[in-house]
């Protein structure tokens, strides 16, 4: 370190040293450069009084870890999402079609009813809703019945691959709240 | 060392610097930007950062010149959007709609007074200027560490400081004559 910039920064230190801590004695010029120095201070103090207290901050615990959710755990996760949507929805598929008219609900050996009368009848009129001439109580309860499961089996289906989406969602929501985030 | 001595010493160091460096640290960044405001999300920002980085701390040593040097680094950062941005600080929008306030109204007076001469006073320095003042007063920092966070020769730290001083010289002490 040359001459002059030592002078020059035991200068600076003399005027800028703490209230408490005078640099000791010094020159005219370094004693208004204090002096200067002193009022921005106590303007700092006075502008801004709580930089100088030991005032608590406001958040004072250690910031939270980071999430370890990294990428193969949410690609995984949502790979057997997809996977148990794809199932439910083959599951869904593989049942017949709830219309009772319909040829999945046809019972064997019992003839299937004719879509349109050919007595000339109004086609407006569904051909279900009324029983047929020559037809027998008993082969339109049949008819029912089987038109009834076959609702009932479709609902099953479903219900199944909704609980298993479900129980995807709630395996997410375990892992999610398992996790220390 | 036993993680649990270790987990000990780190919530005793997240204390330390909240509660010791903390006012400092917001202190010089309300200073810099002139909003109090942001300068208190910037400061915990600086205690984040310091904290996911504190093995490079404890290599140094010196908190409070670790966390300024963070501090003084966003502050750059924001200042810089700050040019490009208008905003109001709090004293902008309590003038305009005066709300509760806890202090009384000739506390409020004289601290409105003094910020409006803070303002002006570091208005009359120059960025660089405003940064050796600043740290050297919020710090107490040696002119060769001030130096070696602004990234400049100790002679240019050390010119800096002499102008600014003469520069609140002739504004402060001469007004008061």
């Amino acid at each position: 370190m040359n001459h002059p910039m030592a002078g020059l920064e035991r200068q600076m230190e003399q005027a800028t040293a703490p209230a408490e801590r005078p640099g000791g004695p010094m020159d005219e010029e370094t004693a208004s450069l204090g002096e200067a120095w002193l009022a921005f201070g106590q303007l700092l103090e006075a502008a801004q009084p709580s930089a100088g207290l030991a005032r608590p901050m406001p958040h004072a615990s250690p910031p939270p870890a980071r999430s370890r959710w990294s990428l193969p755990k949410v690609l995984a996760l949502a790979a057997s999402l997809l996977v148990a949507i794809a199932v439910a929805w083959k599951v869904r598929g593989s049942k017949p079609s709830p219309d009772p008219a319909g040829p999945s609900g046809q019972v064997a050996g019992v003839e299937p009813r004719q879509s349109a009368p050919a007595n000339g009848q109004s086609p407006s009129v569904p051909p279900q809703t009324e029983l047929a001439w020559n037809d027998t109580l008993d082969n339109e309860i049949a008819l029912a019945g089987q038109a009834v499961m076959s609702v009932r089996e479709d609902r099953l289906g479903l219900a199944g691959a909704a609980s298993s989406v479900e129980y995807g969602l709630q395996q997410l929501e375990k892992d999610i709240q398992d996790s220390p985030l | 060392m036993a993680p649990s001595r270790q987990s000990h010493d780190d919530r005793q160091l997240w204390a330390d610097w909240g509660r010791v460096h903390g006012p400092a640290v917001r202190g010089y960044l309300a200073a810099m930007l002139g909003r109090p405001d942001l300068a208190d999300d910037l400061a915990q920002e600086v205690l984040c950062r310091a904290w996911q980085a504190r093995g490079r701390y404890r290599e140094q040593g010196n908190a409070r010149a670790y966390l300024l040097r963070i501090a003084d680094r966003l502050a750059c950062d924001h200042g810089r959007k700050l040019a490009r941005e208008v905003n109001w600080s709090d004293q902008r929008w309590q003038a305009m709609e005066p709300a509760d306030d806890l202090a009384e109204p000739g506390e409020n007076l004289v601290r409105e007074e003094a910020v409006r001469e803070l303002a002006s006073a570091l208005e009359t320095l120059s960025p660089a200027q405003r940064r050796v003042l600043l740290l050297r007063y919020y710090g107490d920092l040696s002119f060769a560490q001030i130096a070696a966070i602004m990234g400049c020769p100790l002679s240019t730290a050390l010119s800096h400081c002499h102008r600014g001083l003469a520069a609140l010289r002739k504004l402060l002490v001469k007004s008061d004559l």
